[in-house]
């Protein structure tokens, strides 16, 4: 079955995979809880140590496994608690970023951005705008598409005499 | 043209001749003809006799420096066309080689292959790392490269289908991947259980997400050299996402992988300052 | 999550007497936690509801710009939850009696009405709280309640009432706190307590207030709304301050368009007893101009109406730089007469005198006041309490060669407390008095205290035997344990709690799933160790809260019941989950089953993890015989430790042999000559004079360094082992020809001039002098200012003129950097006769050699005439330049020098003399321009960070770093270029990359450029990501199938 079947455009919830790095994102998503700013339930959290943990694969990965969109958030360039984890992380996101729209995955679902300790408030804008990006491309359909086929799938339909 | 291939052969032979009696090396990687079919394949020589068997032509398509990993420890003389010289560069970059191992023959002025669609776009026709030169360098400013753009100007929907269709068509045989010379891992992702990053059965979800992970590992390193694209049986277009990320390394960057044997991989390195495109302010 | 400090858990030699650390900002901060991670126990005491100080206050910090809170926040928790660090917050002291040594203080901790150890921090009763107050961590610009934590990120994570606001205190009515709070936390008759400390040292560090009353209130603040002071703005540029970040004006929160920024706002005023200079003024207003910059694109005007920029610190120079090329913003040179508000508007009118002595004015929606520091009057108190002596400004007296030592013996200061200074200057300041304080207790252990803690708290998870005190699971099914939590109703309120344990339950490889009010009481960490053993579960998930704070505390729960604390994963669905989606509770409890899902994944590829004992070496090596060098080996071995000190010349004492007069006057000789001598017959230091290092090998705790001679090159070489490396190799004087210097005996520099004051010769010919600043200082290539010259060149004007009133003295300036109370040397100059002439850059002084004296031609800056003088001596301010050998020994050490060729320390702000290589500390002026006081600073500030290796017997590692398979590595180094540790390298010998689990922090970015996935980081590993992805995108359901990851993915 294919998730992308269950799911309604009018009434789409997105899930969306985030990574946040423990010093200054994932500090701020929790600065956001105890200040109570509210946003939608629409994202999944792995914190990791830093942004420059993130290996690109990881993100195709959460494609290949029916996330609607990623977010990635990381230190404030100059901010990073490693020194420049966060620099090398930007160009390979800026590198995947460009090779997954190039695939034809749309730019709104692939998101990064910098967000500090204390910027809880931003942190929740920031939810807010990715889920209205990944809700205006609708549901992701998987790399596949709807009726997603391989080559042994369409020798198994040419052998069903199709 | 015919000519000049002869003519560079005849140097090519010229060299490995030398080298080999002079003991320099105890090997030279060239490219020779297949006994019975008469086709281009890699030739290994250790006799400088065998120099003869050794030519150079339109025909020869194989990026023979991926061979020089299995002769880590031996001194080996290579003849080495342009994107050859690139990948060895790339390949001392990452400390795989040892330089003092190694004699490079060089190919200048690289005329291009025969149906390799990659040696249209191909500006690097002069070697950028050898000990000799076969034949006449070009000036870069002879060339006129065609860059590929059809598929840049279709939408994200139509590139979409058009990998998917491209893709659902891969048999996951991996002779991209054993073509390129990036892809020297012991292991690859692919093979990897655990983790578990992409199945390994011939699902489009699964073929997709494979040249995805494929070409995120060749961003930075791709050399735009077309022998995945030669190597595919399906006649897939595996060369378009690679190409794309070196595009846009020169673009943001202005990086070129596999010039400078001194090289940083581009994503071994960074600039404070560096471009961040689409990301989220 | 791994610390980028050393960060190892304290192994103790013996039992030290407590020290008490008084203020808990970042200066007593970082002098707790020095003092903590040597093995040394510390009482923290902070006035004020949580940790932080003024720094939690600020929104960014100069001169990168640095997020205050990401980098401050760290630190806080580290020190707080240090097990050798007890921390009084809401307390003060009262009393201290006895002496160096043995002191007992009494201290006064005020009623919170708040149980705090049953307070989890959840922020309930705050919003049931119907009185609200003016919040003073806002600077009064935002409401709190009377119920409140004093900031949302503070630590500790509890609640206070404000005993003068809360209505059930006051009327006996309300009462709503205590009725939301399930854990009954509040207590109305709660008392304050009055108890009493022994210990052996204090460090005096309770920070400063800002300016208020005086010339602030001339220049109508409090009277205009629209006239803010500097740390207002600072909050509401914070994105956690009252505006979230957006800046409009007090007044109609209009957005703002001009910006006046008015320096000296308070300081450098004669007019009050606050005629210093508050040192950082400057500095933060760039910033805050800067960032209004970043804040508002395009924002018309920003005016910084300034007497002298003071841009005197490391990379304070190019800061300026880009501030002055940053469209917009503009530095007017200006006295401000007086500030009025618009009679139409709300707009505010600042009227001022420029250099020329004409009147300008101009109208702004917003004037920010760079109000000044001073004691406050708490603190005043508190110094009279403590019997220190104070200087005429109320701040607590030092002299430069005892920067931190106050009038009474045992009694250290540091941070803002002695003077103003900036927040790297203070953690420097902390890290030295720490030293300090540390070679008292350390030679007065205490008895009574080693028996008392229990021998298993002293030596902890120490692999004394090298056998791992957890059971092995390795042969074991997994089975996990899954524990979610209520946190009252703070997740139960919004969360299905149960149907999120009915369905974890159901999970592959979950064997118990419970429910529990409370995860963080201590009945519940007994809950999860009895669970652990009675379901022999070898994993455990929690679900609950942020595992930024509570980690630890489960960590501990699962390792107390025999299990490797590693095989435990936090999942936070309160911060980031109930408290963020409290109307949507279906999606809420689905995200929570999702979460704990993707934990479940996680924690069943979690591979016990164990910490490495590393042995090391006690002896310690300084490069550099200069004064910070001699000073840094003194204090080492005070503390105990031996020290080989490396000096390439044949004598000591580096640039002081030239030194006449300190900053405040002191003769340098007499001390320089004590330091030396204190050296040489110090029998812990080995001297080796004409000599230099040629090769580093090793890393923490185990260096091998190869000297070889520097002057007689017929010795042979020679090889020395040592734990830690202190740069302090010192800088030197510019060589310059500019003004005929070098080609005219007329031409000296200031250095020259000292050393004839000091010997006495120069002559009494000498009846003019001329001085030139920033000789080489603050020009293209060389982007910073060389600090000390201002002061130095003042103090000698000063020293000529008492000598001989008749002597004609004459400064030309750029601007005039005597910071700080050097602000009282520059004043008297004046008073004493000699001239100020201010010169551009571009319009330099020239000098030609004539017959008789040298003949100097200048543009005088108010008419613009060109003015011709003869003159007997022209003393050059030449630059203070890195040493040659820098280069080099960066290469050696494998540490970074800055663009200017200075060592470069591993944070600006907070690591001031760490490299971001363990192991290796830097210090005076190898670091960056200097005077002596702030060397000796720095010294004992390195000393401070060496100790807290030094101390150790031996060295445990971080469990979470990264790992080699070598059977997959193929040797091409991205793992090794991306490490900004040296942790990672490549054998050259197997050609496979190898981490040095010592140095590493865990950061992971070698795992992430790693194709081959050969080197991962342990505890996010990349099995474990990829499974936990994998889980978290499962459909609803699949966990009802109690189908495992493998099936859907073949």
């Amino acid at each position: 079955m294919n998730q992308a079947d269950t799911k309604q455009i009018d009434t789409f919830e997105p899930k969306i995979l985030a990574f946040l790095c423990n010093w200054c994102s994932y500090a701020a998503a929790d600065l956001a809880g105890s200040s109570r700013i509210q946003y939608p339930p629409n994202i999944r959290v792995i914190r990791v140590p830093c942004s420059g943990r993130i290996d690109p694969l990881l993100i195709i990965k959460a494609f290949n496994s029916g996330a609607d969109g990623v977010l990635v958030s990381g230190c404030h360039p100059g901010d990073c608690h490693y020194t420049d984890g966060n620099m090398y992380a930007r160009r390979r996101f800026v590198m995947l970023k460009e090779l997954l729209t190039f695939a034809g995955v749309e730019e709104e679902r692939v998101n990064f951005t910098w967000c500090s300790a204390s910027e809880g408030k931003r942190f929740a804008g920031i939810v807010r705008e990715v889920v209205d990006r990944v809700k205006k491309v609708g549901p992701w359909k998987g790399f596949a598409g709807p009726a997603g086929q391989g080559f042994l799938e369409r020798e198994g339909e040419l052998a069903g005499g199709k | 043209m015919e000519n000049n291939y002869k003519k560079l052969t005849e140097e090519i032979r010229g060299f490995a001749f030398e080298l080999l009696k002079d003991g320099k090396v105890d090997r030279v990687i060239g490219y020779g003809k297949e006994e019975y079919s008469g086709e281009v394949t890699p030739l290994f020589i250790t006799a400088p006799d065998e120099s003869n068997r050794l030519i150079f032509n339109s025909e020869c398509s194989m990026l023979l420096a991926k061979y020089l990993l299995n002769y880590r420890e031996s001194r080996v003389a290579i003849v080495a066309k342009p994107c050859d010289t690139r990948a060895i560069a790339s390949y001392l970059a990452e400390n795989l080689l040892k330089r003092e191992n190694l004699v490079i023959i060089g190919i200048n002025g690289c005329p291009g292959i025969t149906g390799n669609t990659a040696c249209i776009e191909c500006t690097v026709r002069n070697p950028v790392i050898f000990d000799f030169t076969a034949g006449e360098a070009i000036d870069k400013a002879e060339l006129s490269p065609r860059v590929a753009n059809e598929l840049e100007e279709m939408t994200a929907a139509e590139r979409l289908a058009y990998f998917q269709e491209e893709f659902s068509r891969c048999i996951r045989c991996y002779a991209c991947r054993e073509a390129c010379y990036v892809c020297y891992c012991e292991e690859c992702f692919t093979d990897s259980n655990q983790p578990f990053w992409v199945g390994g059965s011939v699902k489009l979800k699964d073929n997709f997400t494979f040249h995805l992970m494929r070409s995120m590992h060749m961003a930075g390193r791709c050399i735009n050299c077309g022998a995945c694209e030669m190597a595919c049986p399906e006649g897939i277009d595996v060369r378009a996402l690679p190409a794309k990320l070196t595009r846009v390394a020169r673009e943001l960057y202005n990086y070129e992988a596999g010039m400078d044997p001194e090289q940083k991989t581009l994503l071994t390195d960074y600039d404070v300052n560096d471009p961040q495109p689409g990301f989220l302010d | 999550m791994s610390r980028p400090l050393p960060g190892l858990p304290v192994v103790m030699k013996k039992m030290a007497k407590p020290v008490l650390v008084i203020g808990g900002g970042i200066a007593g901060i970082q002098a707790a936690y020095d003092l903590a991670e040597m093995g040394i126990p510390v009482y923290l005491l902070e006035n004020r509801p949580s940790l932080g100080g003024r720094m939690a206050q600020l929104d960014k910090t100069f001169p990168t710009n640095d997020c205050s809170t990401c980098i401050l926040a760290p630190k806080v928790s580290d020190c707080y939850n240090h097990e050798l660090v007890t921390t009084y917050t809401y307390s003060e002291l009262v009393d201290l009696q006895g002496q160096k040594g043995d002191f007992e203080v009494k201290i006064r901790k005020k009623p919170r009405y708040i149980d705090e150890d049953a307070c989890t921090g959840c922020g309930e009763c705050i919003e049931k709280c119907p009185v609200k107050v003016e919040d003073a961590y806002n600077q009064g610009l935002a409401q709190r309640k009377a119920i409140y934590k004093y900031y949302d990120q503070g630590v500790p994570n509890i609640v206070t009432i404000d005993p003068e606001h809360c209505l059930k205190l006051n009327k006996g009515v309300c009462g709503l706190c205590s009725k939301v709070c399930d854990k009954k936390a509040v207590d109305y008759t709660q008392q304050e307590k009055i108890f009493k400390l022994n210990v052996g040292a204090v460090i005096f560090a309770a920070g400063y207030d800002a300016f208020q009353g005086g010339i602030v209130g001339e220049y109508g603040y409090k009277r205009y709304p629209n006239v803010i002071t500097s740390l207002e703005y600072e909050r509401i540029l914070s994105a956690s301050g009252p505006t979230g970040g957006q800046i409009v004006r007090p007044s109609d929160g209009k957005k703002v368009e001009k910006i006046a920024f008015i320096q000296c706002a308070g300081s450098r005023d004669m007019r009050t007893d606050k005629s210093y200079c508050s040192a950082v003024c400057c500095m933060y207003s760039i910033k805050q101009s800067l960032i209004t910059r970043e804040h508002i694109e395009g924002i018309a005007t920003l005016d910084i109406y300034y007497m002298d920029l003071r841009a005197f610190g490391k990379g304070f120079e190019r800061y300026y730089n880009t501030a002055e090329a940053t469209e917009g913003i503009s530095f007017k040179r200006s006295r401000v007469a007086e500030i009025i508000k618009d009679e139409q508007s709300d707009d505010i009118i600042v009227k001022g005198i420029d250099e020329k002595g004409e009147f300008k004015e101009e109208k702004y929606d917003l004037v920010v006041l760079a109000v000044g520091l001073r004691p406050s009057a708490e603190i005043s108190e508190l110094m009279k309490r403590l019997k220190i002596r104070v200087n005429k400004y109320g701040f607590a007296a030092v002299d430069e060669f005892n920067p931190l030592s106050t009038s009474r013996e045992g009694i250290f200061a540091c941070g803002v407390v002695t003077g103003p200074k900036d927040i790297p200057e203070s953690v420097i300041q902390a890290s030295g008095a720490a030293a300090l304080a540390a070679e008292i207790v350390q030679n007065t252990p205490d008895k009574d205290l080693a028996n008392q803690l229990p021998e298993e708290d002293v030596v902890n998870n120490s692999a004394e035997e090298d056998k791992s005190p957890y059971r092995f699971t390795g042969n074991e099914r997994v089975k996990a344990g899954v524990f979610v939590c209520h946190c009252g109703s703070n997740i139960a309120g919004v969360v299905d709690v149960e149907w999120v344990k009915e369905e974890a339950a159901k999970l592959p490889f979950v064997e118990h799933a419970e429910d529990v009010k409370y995860l963080c009481s201590t009945d519940s960490q007994d809950l999860i160790a009895r669970r652990i053993k009675e379901k022999g579960l070898n994993r455990v998930v929690i679900a609950s809260c942020t595992p930024r704070t509570h980690e630890p505390l489960f960590r501990d729960a699962v390792a107390r019941a025999g299990l490797n604390p590693y095989l435990m994963v936090m999942t936070n669905i309160r911060d980031q989950n109930s408290w963020v989606h409290r109307e949507e509770k279906e999606e809420a409890t689905r995200k929570a089953l999702d979460l704990v899902r993707g934990a479940v994944a996680k924690a069943r590829k979690a591979s016990s993890l164990e910490r490495i004992r590393v042995e090391k070496l006690s002896k310690a090596f300084v490069i550099g015989g200069g004064v910070a060098g001699m000073t840094a080996s003194l204090q080492l071995a005070g503390m105990g430790y031996p020290v080989v000190l490396i000096e390439k010349e044949k004598e000591l004492g580096g640039n002081a042999n030239r030194l006449m007069l300190t900053m405040d006057g002191r003769p340098v000789a007499g001390y320089l000559e004590d330091l030396k001598e204190a050296v040489l017959n110090n029998p812990a230091i080995d001297v080796c004079k004409g000599y230099q290092v040629s090769r580093v090998n090793g890393y923490i705790g185990n260096y091998t360094l190869t000297l070889e001679p520097s002057l007689d090159k017929g010795k042979g070489n020679v090889e020395v082992v040592g734990g830690v490396i202190i740069v302090a190799t010192g800088a030197k004087e510019l060589v310059t020809e500019e003004y005929l210097a070098t080609r005219d005996h007329r031409v000296i520099s200031q250095l020259d001039l000292e050393e004839r004051l000091r010997n006495n010769t120069l002559g009494p010919e000498v009846r003019r002098i001329f001085m030139f600043q920033c000789v080489g200082s603050r020009e293209e290539g060389r982007e910073y200012c060389s600090r000390l010259c201002c002061t130095q060149a003042v103090n000698n004007a000063i020293f000529l003129k008492e000598r001989n009133p008749e002597i004609d003295i004459t400064i030309f300036y750029r601007e005039m950097r005597t910071y700080g109370f050097y602000e009282d040397n520059y004043r008297k100059a004046r008073k004493l006769g000699i001239n100020f002439i201010r010169y551009e850059l571009k319009a330099k002084p020239e000098v030609k050699a004539g017959e008789k004296g040298l003949k100097v031609s200048y543009r005088e800056p108010v008419t613009g005439k060109v003015i011709k003088e003869e003159i007997d001596l022209l003393v050059l301010a030449k630059a203070i330049i890195p040493q040659e050998g820098n280069q080099t020994l960066s290469q050696q050490l494998k540490v970074p020098l800055n663009e200017d060729g200075f060592f470069l320390e591993a944070h600006i702000k907070l690591r001031p003399v760490d490299f971001a290589t363990d192991g290796i500390y830097v210090c005076g002026l190898a670091h960056g321009p200097k005077n002596l006081g702030e060397s000796i600073a720095q010294s004992r500030a390195a000393a401070s960070r060496a100790a807290m290796v030094l101390s150790r017997d031996y060295l445990l590692t971080e469990p979470m770093v990264s790992k080699v398979n070598t059977n997959l590595c193929s040797g091409c180094g991205s793992c090794e270029r991306v490490c900004s540790y040296q942790a990672v390298s490549i054998n050259a010998g197997t050609g496979k990359a190898e981490v040095n689990t010592v140095l590493c922090k865990g950061c992971g970015s070698c795992s992430a450029v790693c194709r081959v996935h050969a080197i991962d980081l342990m505890g996010f590993s990349n099995r474990q990501l990829v499974d936990e992805i994998e889980a978290l995108f499962q459909e609803q359901g699949a966990e009802v199938r109690g189908v495992a990851n493998e099936s859907s993915r073949y």
